[in-house]
């Protein structure tokens, strides 16, 4: 027994000398909160490193790996009610509104108006799009979150196989994608036009771009049962039923089939794009060439769904948040912005950016396409309302049970009465 | 009569190895499919990258399932990310609290078993009422008491909350009621008191019970991801699971190096199984767990 307890302590004292030491004696130590893994975390760790290598106030930022979104949110929630929050955290826009009911994020505009904030005409140089997601709705326009990066959901084309069905671009309208699904579905060889990605995103995506929306005009509530989110049901509906389309049989798998050419559009977050580089770079077919394009559309212009999280600061001292925002200011200057996106292929938040990526962009010319698309589209975010994460559920189950066979009207209808019931604005 | 004997002993001993053949046929095919997702996960690991894309087959009796040659580097990768650090954190995590269980469970299981005391059975049902709790709706009263003791990002706050368990409470009470009373009453005329009772005599008996509760609250602590990630503030208590959660990526699929990852994980698991085996066997047959 006794040898048993030395045997732990001695393992309790390795483990303690073998743990990273906390950062001391600096003049303010951050914590922040992220959900990047692998290559992006190495990228964002080596910013935060630069960042406290060369800021002039002392500031320490200290990057801790908090899980995917929903972990983080239920760290978060964990961390709210027992007192133990870090100064920085990642946050979708629905999530940063919890966290300011609790009281817990600090109204970022005094900070970006402020002394140590944007000028006008810094603030012109920003995606307008991007800028307007982090105001909130809910609390009077407050700026719950800043970002720091944003992707959009985009089409996937095969440049070469649509010249060898004799289409020398992307379709720009549903009825031609629809038309070019037909023409590359051969059921001999195991192709299909597109597969679907049955996400709320994507779904969005589709909406938006035939003009309408998931949520009213004043955005205040859920509507699912407007002309175009039944039109963007039926149409893939459709397709899936005529056997023009298939569903994603896993998650990526669209990726790998994109590559090894069994599909010829699929529709994805533009963040992606390293992944399908590098799976088409490996493919035993050979590489072909490939492009990116919004979704087809019926609108005047194109449509772009931009969406991502952005950091929220947690309130604290006013010494601690004006810190936490100084690192935020910081990310977004243009060098780090270039840098962060070479190493996540996120897009920037700021048009300037683009000097600075000049190699980048030439060696990358799917990121490129995507990166245009943002002067020549109109961009759209998804609903910030209360019970969203819920309802982008119910949306792919209404979806699934379309294809499935369910008449539209009716899954629409009743994604409708989920979605008044998850938001509570109803009953 | 004896004609007939031996003609049954004829068809017994013809019918004996085709009983054989298909009973090891049966065993055969449910353990290659309880040992598939095993097998998939090792062969997945051995892909290169380009591999884990291409060479697509869920059966393996198709070459396509499994890798042209062995890649070796997802393994490398793994290690190197410091995966290592989180197995001995996981470790040492398990130890301590199934140290904890034990010291905690044993006794009380006991106490409700044999010891008469007032209100004993309103406290068994309470105790015995708190399985009906989900377990994620214990997390934020249970951090905000680790909180309150100062012991978020610590190895207080990842083991002490698990050192209690109904489930074994009431696991271990079942066993120990079936000890006969007279061994009891042996040990009481020998001068047992009720600690050298526990020790000498219960113990001893419930190996087998006991090598199942340390089997089962090894496997719920090594594979635990969401308390780990509420109490870590930093990186010296993370344990192998959330080093493997670090393994998925936001846009991509990099499964060959998820599996590596996930290897390196499930394998001390396997080891913890294959020693405790025969006793968690023959626990379960016996009390008709599944």
């Amino acid at each position: 027994m006794r040898s048993l307890l030395l045997l732990g302590i001695v393992f309790s004292l390795v483990l303690e000398s073998c743990s990273p030491s906390r950062p001391q004696g600096h003049a303010i130590d951050l914590t922040f909160w992220y959900q990047h893994t692998q290559s992006r975390a190495q990228a964002m760790e080596r910013l935060i490193h630069q960042f406290n290598q060369t800021n002039p106030w002392a500031i320490h930022v200290h990057g801790e790996f908090s899980g995917n979104y929903s972990e983080t949110f239920s760290k978060m929630a964990a961390g709210i009610a027992g007192g133990v929050l870090p100064d920085l955290v990642v946050a979708y826009q629905t999530d940063a509104d919890v966290y300011r009911e609790a009281g817990a994020l600090v109204n970022l505009t005094p900070f970006v108006t402020g002394t140590a904030g944007f000028s006008t005409q810094e603030l012109a140089d920003f995606v307008p799009g991007f800028l307007k997601q982090d105001l909130s709705r809910r609390f009077s326009g407050e700026r719950l979150g800043w970002p720091i990066n944003r992707s959009a959901e985009v089409l996937y084309y095969n440049k070469d196989w649509l010249h060898r069905l004799g289409l020398s671009r992307p379709p720009s309208t549903w009825e031609e994608f629809a038309r070019d699904c037909r023409l590359a579905t051969k059921k001999s060889l195991g192709t299909v036009g597109y597969e679907i990605r049955n996400d709320a995103s994507n779904i969005f995506a589709q909406v938006i771009s035939r003009g309408g929306s998931f949520s009213t005009p004043d955005h205040r509530a859920f509507n699912f049962t407007n002309p175009q989110v039944r039109a963007t049901f039926a149409f893939l509906a459709k397709l899936y039923r005529e056997g023009f389309a298939a569903k994603v049989a896993e998650k990526y798998a669209d990726q790998a089939d994109f590559a090894n050419q069994k599909v010829l559009f699929v529709m994805d977050s533009s963040s992606g794009i390293p992944f399908y580089e590098k799976a088409i770079k490996t493919s035993p077919l050979g590489h072909f060439a490939w492009g990116i394009a919004p979704l087809p559309h019926s609108t005047a212009q194109p449509v772009l769904n931009v969406y991502g999280a952005s950091i929220s600061v947690i309130k604290s001292t006013p010494e601690r948040e004006l810190a936490a925002w100084r690192f935020l200011r910081w990310m977004s200057e243009p060098a780090q912005q270039a840098a962060w996106v070479e190493a996540s292929n996120y897009f920037p938040v700021r048009f300037s950016t683009a000097g600075q990526l000049t190699p980048y962009l030439a060696a990358h010319p799917p990121f490129a396409q995507a990166f245009s698309l943002l002067k020549t589209c109109q961009l759209e975010s998804e609903p910030v309302l209360s019970g969203y994460e819920q309802v982008r559920d119910a949306i792919s189950s209404a979806l699934n049970a379309v294809l499935e066979g369910a008449p539209v009207t009716l899954a629409t209808a009743y994604l409708q009465k989920q979605a008044e019931l998850f938001s509570g604005s109803r009953g | 009569m004896g004609e007939k004997s031996v003609l049954l002993k004829t068809l017994t001993w013809r019918r004996q190895p085709l009983s054989l053949v298909l009973r090891w046929l049966t065993v055969g095919f449910f353990a290659l499919l309880t040992l598939f997702p095993l097998i998939w996960m090792g062969a997945t690991a051995l892909k290169s990258p380009a591999e884990v894309m291409t060479r697509l087959s869920a059966n393996p009796f198709n070459p396509q399932f499994w890798p042209t040659e062995p890649w070796w580097p997802n393994f490398q990768v793994v290690w190197l990310s410091g995966i290592g650090r989180g197995l001995l954190t996981s470790v040492f995590l398990s130890v301590i609290t199934v140290s904890g269980l034990l010291v905690t469970t044993i006794p009380a299981a006991y106490a409700f078993a044999r010891l008469e005391f007032a209100g004993k059975n309103w406290v068994y049902s309470a105790v015995i009422a708190t399985l009906m709790i989900p377990e994620t709706v214990t997390f934020i009263p249970n951090f905000l008491t680790v909180a309150s003791l100062h012991w978020v990002d610590t190895w207080q706050g990842m083991t002490v909350p698990f050192m209690a368990n109904a489930f074994y409470i009431f696991f271990l009470n079942q066993y120990i009621r079936q000890i006969p009373q007279e061994l009891f009453d042996a040990a009481a005329i020998d001068g047992a008191g009720t600690l050298r009772t526990i020790l000498r005599l219960v113990i001893p008996l419930l190996s087998g019970p006991l090598a199942t509760v340390i089997f089962l609250e090894v496997l719920a602590s090594w594979n635990s991801l969401l308390w780990p990630l509420l109490i870590s503030q930093s990186a010296a208590w993370r344990p192998v699971a959330i080093a493997l959660a670090r393994f998925t990526s936001e846009e991509g699929s990099q499964l060959g190096l998820r599996m590596a990852a996930s290897l390196f994980a499930i394998l001390p698991m396997l080891i913890v199984f294959l020693i405790l085996q025969r006793r968690i066997t023959e626990t379960l047959v016996r009390s008709g767990i599944r």
